[in-house]
């Protein structure tokens, strides 16, 4: 037990006293939040230019419908309608033009290429009564007006047709009104305020910081058995200690690295999580309750263990860094499919698909987690999939600290499947 | 008492056997030599002595009984190539190595400081490991197999990458130690290294033993068959067939292997005959002679 404390502190404290750890413990979290917050936070900002767009229409009240319901804020936001609701965090200035001439066609153009205008909206009879109405802009990947555009041309159509078999302008307004569903979950038989859609980026978010983390310590781990096994530490140690302790030592270590992270980002996020972000209309809590951040510490805790011993196992069977590389994947491939069927995870957590990915214990730290932030599965799922990885972790221990024992002293040529199967039978 | 028996110790890596069947026996308090050029089977005979690999077949004993891991509190082993964390402070590395050996802390801080005193590198135990020299590490990995005052040291190439002066303090800091009672083992294939330092040798050659004993009793079953002379001159006498087994020529100077039953006063008669001689001694077979001897029999 000394000796693994011993091997434990040193791998730990190497770790920690990195630059690479500092920065990657701060870098990672700010990196995601720029990525995924920042942009709906820059778009939300009321832009200061207001871009200028021109309805060209022989059908006046259509054009000043169409201006009225583009420019009107929408009464709720509804995420559902995105375009309508971003459209209003902008400004914009619109003219109705009831010349729909060829000459004033031309004449528009040359203004939207001379900067005068956005873009115009080109509707002149024929074209109303085909539906085939065009919008002419510099950039006509500007999706977000395009919506806009399309709703209020759409809600401008209606209430015409409306209008015309004599519903009374109140009544047309009611029947447009657009409906809100608001997705809540349901826990222990209370509805929570936690929302569908905070779930998801919820779940997001702590799957990337997992994803990445793993990935990252497990290739650091292979790298640093690599590092003994070629500079020959491992002669000096295992002269002293047993290679069981050697790899148990190491693998606490990077444990310990994992906690001392998750303590960071706690601390560092508790006064955030409680705070609410709008991102897409919608204001986000993110789903953290104090179940969920347990949870996601011994899923994350859990994960790092296995993914450090699989990364060891990789370290003490291959010979170089180049190597190494080539074999990554065989750590990568567990990650790459947990994150695949996330989304069907999310919209299904009780699917027979999400109930075995989330026993397989490669997939569990991910699949599992992600299932509890989503809907709560039952406890002896939960209780299942603990002990299986548990029980993994012990045996990759095992296996681990065979493959090392013996295949760092078989340096030179690179080993085989059924050399390294052999291995794991031997001593 | 012996330090080390080993008994018909066998080891084979697949289809290549290392070891074979090497039976050898170290004295306590001796110092002795395992010789043998490169790829002997040197390294894995003491990787078997140490309990870092186990032998396919026969018996490793230490200390008078079977080889167990609470030996290894007893032994200092120092590898051929370093093996240090190359990110480690020096300081910390070397109380982490006696702490490993069951030294407190304190203890292993204050013993790794008189030792890097000794040995010279007192100013870079604050360094980092890998800003040290070669020859640096060298002295710090020697330290470190020295913390926990082991009984039994194993030296494997001990001198490679020290300059002649450090090479010195080394040898010097061993013979002390084995003064103390403590038994070393040196493995190297630089025989003249280890030559004067040894009382006993297992000269070893494709995982088998050819030569063992004390070196006493080697070189007298060599006798003083090996004659050095320095001479001006012609160098035809070395092409006189008959007295000569084997030469050695270095311009003015050669070393001879006499010829068996040869008498080396027809040589020195021959020699003065045609050149000067400055010197004419005869010697006993250097290790490496007798090496090159018998390594050229078994394999021919």
């Amino acid at each position: 037990m000394h000796n693994i404390f011993l091997f434990a502190r040193r791998e730990y404290l190497e770790t920690v006293r990195k630059k690479s750890f500092i920065v990657m413990t701060i870098l990672l979290p700010a990196m995601m939040f720029g990525f995924t917050v920042l942009p709906s936070m820059i778009a939300s900002k009321k832009s200061t230019e207001s871009q200028k767009i021109v309805i060209a229409t022989s059908d006046r009240q259509f054009g000043d419908d169409v201006r009225d319901k583009f420019m009107k804020p929408p009464e709720k936001k509804v995420p559902a309608r995105r375009g309508a609701a971003d459209a209003s965090t902008r400004s914009f200035e619109v003219q109705v033009d009831t010349n729909v001439s060829p000459a004033e066609e031309t004449v528009l153009t040359a203004k939207v290429s001379s900067h005068e205008i956005d873009g115009y909206l080109w509707a002149p009879a024929s074209a109303l009564s085909e539906r085939k109405i065009s919008y002419r802009s510099r950039a006509s990947s500007d999706f977000e007006t395009l919506g806009a555009l399309s709703g209020a041309i759409r809600e401008a159509l209606l209430s015409q047709s409306f209008r015309k078999h004599g519903v009374p302008a109140e009544e047309v307004a009611d029947i447009l009104k657009p409906v809100n569903i608001d997705s809540k979950k349901v826990e222990n038989g209370r509805v929570t305020d936690s929302s569908g859609i905070a779930l998801f980026f919820t779940a997001l978010l702590l799957m990337i910081l997992l994803y990445v983390t793993i990935l990252m310590y497990s290739m650091s781990v292979m790298r640093s058995v690599l590092e003994e096994k070629n500079s020959r530490i491992f002669e000096v140690l295992l002269s002293t200690a047993t290679s069981k302790e050697l790899m148990a030592g190491k693998i606490l270590g990077a444990a310990a690295v994992g906690i001392t992270k998750i303590a960071i980002w706690t601390l560092v996020t508790a006064p955030l999580a409680a705070q609410s972000i709008s991102m897409f209309g919608e204001s986000i809590r993110l789903g953290l309750s104090i179940k969920n951040m347990i949870f996601f510490g011994v899923f994350f805790v859990l994960g790092f263990l296995l993914y450090s011993a699989l990364g060891a196992a990789l370290g003490s069977a291959v010979n170089s860094e180049q190597e190494a590389q080539q074999f990554q994947f065989v750590i990568m491939m567990p990650l790459i499919v947990s994150a695949i069927f996330l989304t069907p995870v999310i919209q299904q957590p009780h699917s027979t698909l999400a109930t075995v990915l989330s026993l397989i214990p490669f997939c569990t730290p991910l699949i599992m987690f992600t299932r509890i932030l989503v809907e709560t599965p039952p406890a002896w799922q939960i209780g299942l999939s603990l002990a299986l990885l548990v029980g993994t972790i012990y045996s990759m221990l095992s296996i681990c600290s065979r493959i090392y024992r013996i295949g760092i002293l078989m340096y030179g040529k690179r080993p085989t499947l059924p050399e390294i199967v052999k291995w794991m039978k031997y001593a | 008492m012996h330090t080390v028996e080993l008994q018909q110790v066998r080891k084979s890596y697949d289809k290549f056997v290392a070891v074979k069947d090497l039976s050898l026996k170290i004295e306590q308090g001796s110092i002795f030599g395992l010789l043998g050029p490169n790829g002997a089977g040197k390294t894995s005979t003491i990787r078997m002595m140490i309990g870092i690999t186990v032998p396919d077949s026969g018996q490793v004993r230490m200390f008078g009984e079977p080889f167990k891991r609470d030996h290894l509190k007893r032994i200092g082993y120092l590898p051929e190539t370093s093996g240090l964390y190359k990110r480690m402070k020096v300081s910390e590395q070397l109380v982490l190595f006696g702490q490993l050996r069951g030294l407190s802390a304190t203890d292993a801080a204050a013993r790794a400081k008189k030792w890097c005193e000794r040995m010279d590198i007192a100013g870079w135990m604050d360094k980092k490991t890998e800003e040290l020299s070669k020859g640096m590490q060298q002295k710090m990995q020697f330290i470190a197999t020295l913390l926990h005052e082991p009984e039994f040291l194993i030296m494997d190439e001990p001198f490679s990458g020290l300059d002649p002066v450090n090479a010195t303090l080394l040898k010097d800091v061993l013979l002390e130690l084995n003064k103390e009672g403590r038994t070393i083992l040196f493995s190297t294939h630089r025989m003249d290294q280890v030559e004067r330092l040894c009382s006993a040798i297992c000269l070893i050659n494709r995982g088998e033993a050819v030569l063992q004993g004390t070196l006493k009793e080697i070189k007298g079953r060599y006798g003083r068959s090996n004659v050095q002379i320095e001479y001006e001159g012609t160098d035809e006498f070395l092409r006189e067939n008959g007295l000569i087994q084997s030469f050695n020529n270095y311009g003015n100077y050669v070393e001879v292997r006499l010829a068996p039953g040869a008498d080396s006063q027809k040589l020195l008669h021959m020699v003065a005959e045609r050149s000067r001689v400055n010197k004419f001694e005869l010697v006993e077979p250097s290790l490496e002679d007798i090496f090159i001897d018998v390594v050229g029999k078994t394999d021919a």
